[in-house]
Order: C-alpha cells, then structure tokens, then sequence
C-alpha cells in the first residue's frame, strides 16, 4: 500500500510537471482594439514604458497576483526578470512619481471580464480560458 | 466565483469624486566603520562621514510618501525624508502636485528633485540599485532637490523607448552644511542660491541597452561669510552635463558607467560591473571625483554583494578603498577632502553592511 502511494505521487508528478512547463498564456485586449502588438509592445506597456496602444489610446495593463499561475510565466517569457527585480525596477517609478505597478486582479477570469468591458485595458490569461468575448494578440 | 468588483471599478476611467489615497515606503539601515585610514565622505549632499568605530547614522535613512490622486488627470504627493546624517530631522524633499496632460505626459510643480544625474530621483531608495551605495565621488552635488517645474514625456520609436523631461526652478541652499565643511579652512558658512535652473533630460532604452543624458544651467549666488559681519559675494553662471550608459547582458553581466561636467567647478565619473546571479548581485565600482582646481581629487573603489533575501528587503555588504590626490598647490602639501586626516594623506577603507527595504 505505501509503496503504491509513493508511486501514485511519483505518478502525479510526473504527469504535472510537463503540464506545468506547457502552460501557455495569452496577451489579450478588447474586440474593439485593433493594433498589432509585438512582444517588446507588450513589454513597454506593461513596464510603463509607454501608456499608449500604438494607435495612441490609453493603454491599461492589468496583472494577476504574482503567484498566480499565469503571472509566474508572464514574469518569466515577457519580463525575463526575477520577481525581485520586477520589485525594484517598480520601487523605482514609484518613489519619484513616474508610475505604478500594474493593477492586480485575482483571477484569469476577472482579466477576461475587464477586457471583455474595456477597449483600454491588456491583460494576460493561461491560454486555456480565451474565449470568443476577447482578442488574444500575443502567445508565450 | 468571487469578482472583485470594487477593483474593477477602480480600473474603468474613473469618474468618482473620492479621493485615492496611497501610502509607501523605503529605508536602509547602514552600520559601516572606518578599518585603515581616518574618515570616509561616504554622502556628500548630507555630509554623511563615517570617522569613528561602527557608526549607523551617517547613512541610516527612512523615507515616506504618500499620494492623493484627486482623480485620474490630479495628484499631489509628499515624501519625507529623515536621515542620520541630519540628526533624524523630518525633511520634506519632495512635495508636488502632478497633472497628467495626456496618458504619456505630464506636468509636476513643486519641491522635486533636480533629476541631473541617472540615479538622482531615486538615490535615496537603496533597494532600487545593487550597490550599498551610489558611488559618492560622482553623485555629490550640494543641491539635490529644487522648487519649480517638470515636464515629462514619453515615447517610442519602434523598440525605443524614450523619456523626456524640461525642469526649470530654483533652489536655496542656506548655511549648506557640505560647503561649510569642503570650505572651512576660510569661511564660517556659505550660502548658495540657485536661480534660474533650466534644464533637459532625455532617455532612451533600445532592448538591453539604456543611454541618458541631461543639460542643466542657471544661475548660482554663492555667499562666503568670513567672520561676523565680512562676507564675499561671487556670482557663477553654472553648466551641468551628464550621460549615462548602461548595458544589460543575458548572462546577468551589466556594464554601466556615468560621466559629468559641472561648470566651472569639477568632473566626476564612474564605471560599474554587476553580476545577477540567483539572489545574489555582485558589483565591482569605481568612482572619481576631480576639481578643476588640485586642491580636491579622490577615488574610491568598492566590491560588494546584494542578497535579495525576501520580495521587499534585501541584505548589502561593502567593501570600499578610497584614495585622496588632493593637495594644496601653493603648500604642495596634500589636501585630503576628510579634514581630520592625522596620517595626512586621506587614504581610507571602509567596510559596511546594510539593509535595504521598501514598504
């Protein structure tokens, strides 16, 4: 018995891990939102390098809590920082008054909802869960 | 399912009349001593001098600021700053008011920080660099933070995300603390009064690669009180270059180096390796700070590490060799910027150690 235990677990991790490393996550905007966005795009948005689309509306990024499944790839195929980088490159902006972090929402679900309402807002999801209600214009 | 839609609403444009209100935090805890040598000008803007035994106050800092977004064009925020250097003073170095006048440019007005060099803004905020500290021979300009305006813009080309700024302002700096002492062999006190400033900043980030440079002038009235009531006016017309280059390598290698011009009084540089490696920064930096006149010249070399211990502190060690070529031309004898030299040649190492956190 304890030995098929172990094995089930063994078993399990096995299954998950290369699950886990497939994760894929999709950039998404608004139906309405029609630029062409490129990967260093993406990056400058979310960085607050730039607070405009390419065609120069407002552009809103959106993140998740940097645990969640879809901010960990995010982090690791768009930022290609640590996470305490991230954290320092931000305590930079934020101290001299040039920006903020993204706003947080908690799930995959609430990120396609608020893009789903909002031309203005990007946001990035597990590829699993886009939908017809957005347009994914990036995958990682 | 459980949407947060109060969030959500916060992230539509917001048309609500309620004031946003947000708090932050950074701070180091700095413990150094002096292990060859007399004295160590380890910050010059505040005059922070390690001298005797482990000291925590010359660069032990804390600052706070807090923001109040009236809506999503206005925003005031105020950040104050108490060091060691200043007896825990409460010092108030930033308070402006921001109007976002599209979403890529705005206008700040207030007290802000004079963003000469590329680390200006943030040199205070220890977790932001990997160093323990900013390499004090080049950032060591007596006026940091000015009253007036700044005009930022943003924008790209392609992969080439720019930054502009135009500032312009003025700045007194009363009874400044740094000059007093660069200059006590002569004066009792020197006041300097800024007026004028104009500048330009302008920034550009290419993939790895990121290149600053600013221009800064204005006009500075420089006060040297004698004895009581003799005192000597000089007027300057003052320049103030800078460029600053970066370079970030996949391997985790990143080169930069910063040079500047202030005229007419000196030239300062420095050059940096820092080496990211899991949780750990290793830097290697070398900084020199030269008059125009001989009677000020020093470098320092540092070797140090960064150890990102959680998401919002990290843990810095130091070690820094400074060595002192300034000497009295008229004497030929050597003119050390730490006064108190006994050994006279100002030649000094330093080790410190430091906690760097942002709140």
């Amino acid at each position: 018995m304890k030995k098929f235990i172990l094995h089930s677990a063994l078993l399990s991790v096995i299954l998950s891990f290369p699950l886990v490393c497939r994760a894929e996550i999709s950039v998404i905007v608004n139906l309405a939102n029609s630029d062409a966005l490129s990967e260093s795009a993406i990056k400058g948005v979310f960085l607050g390098k730039i607070k405009t689309f390419p065609s120069g509306s407002q552009a809103i990024p959106v993140a998740q809590p940097k645990d969640a499944a879809a901010s960990v790839e995010f982090t690791e195929k768009v930022y290609k920082k640590s996470a305490k980088q991230l954290k320092s490159y931000w305590s930079k902006l934020l101290f001299t008054g040039q920006g903020v972090p993204p706003k947080e929402v908690a799930s995959d679900q609430d990120v396609l909802k608020l893009v789903a309402e909002n031309p203005n807002i990007i946001g990035y999801v597990s590829s699993s869960v886009v939908d017809a209600s957005v347009k994914e214009v990036a995958k990682f | 399912m459980k949407y947060k839609m109060a969030l959500a609403v916060c992230l539509l444009p917001m048309t609500a009349s309620a004031v946003d209100f947000s708090f932050n935090g950074f701070g180091s805890i700095v413990a150094g001593s002096v292990i060859d040598g007399d004295g160590y000008i380890a910050q010059y803007p505040n005059l922070g001098v390690y001298e005797d035994g482990v000291e925590f106050s010359p660069e032990t800092r804390l600052g706070v600021q807090g923001k109040a977004a009236f809506n999503d064009k206005l925003s005031a925020t105020a950040q104050l700053t108490t060091r060691g250097a200043d007896n825990y003073d409460v010092e108030v170095e930033w308070l402006y008011l921001s109007y976002k006048l599209t979403p890529n440019t705005d206008i700040q007005v207030g007290r802000l920080r004079l963003p000469v060099y590329y680390f200006s803004d943030y040199m205070d905020v220890g977790y932001a660099y990997p160093w323990l500290r900013i390499p004090a021979d080049t950032y060591s300009l007596d006026a940091t933070n000015y009253n007036g305006f700044k005009y930022n813009a943003r924008f790209n080309s392609g992969d080439a995300y720019y930054t502009l700024s135009l500032y312009g302002g003025e700045e007194e700096a009363d009874d400044s603390e740094l000059m007093g002492y660069l200059f006590e062999s002569f004066t009792t006190r020197i006041d300097r009064q800024f007026d004028n400033l104009a500048g330009v900043a302008l920034g550009v980030t290419l993939e790895e690669l990121s290149v600053r440079v600013t221009y800064t002038r204005g006009d500075m009235e420089e006060t040297q009180t004698y004895a009581p009531g003799s005192a000597g006016v000089i007027d300057y017309n003052i320049e103030f270059y800078d460029v600053f280059a970066r370079y970030d390598f996949e391997s985790g290698l990143s080169l930069m180096a910063e040079y500047n011009i202030y005229r007419p009084f000196y030239t300062s540089y420095f050059t940096s390796a820092t080496y990211q490696t899991g949780d750990f920064n290793y830097y290697i930096s070398w900084s020199k700070f030269d008059l125009d006149e001989p009677f000020e010249e020093h470098d320092t070399t540092s070797i140090g590490v960064r150890w990102d211990l959680g998401d919002t502190y990290a843990l810095k060690f130091d070690l820094s060799s400074m060595k002192d070529d300034g000497f009295n031309p008229f004497s030929g004898l050597p003119n050390p910027v730490y006064h108190n030299a006994e050994n006279g040649d100002g030649d000094v190492k330093v080790f410190s150690v430091a906690v760097d956190f942002v709140f």
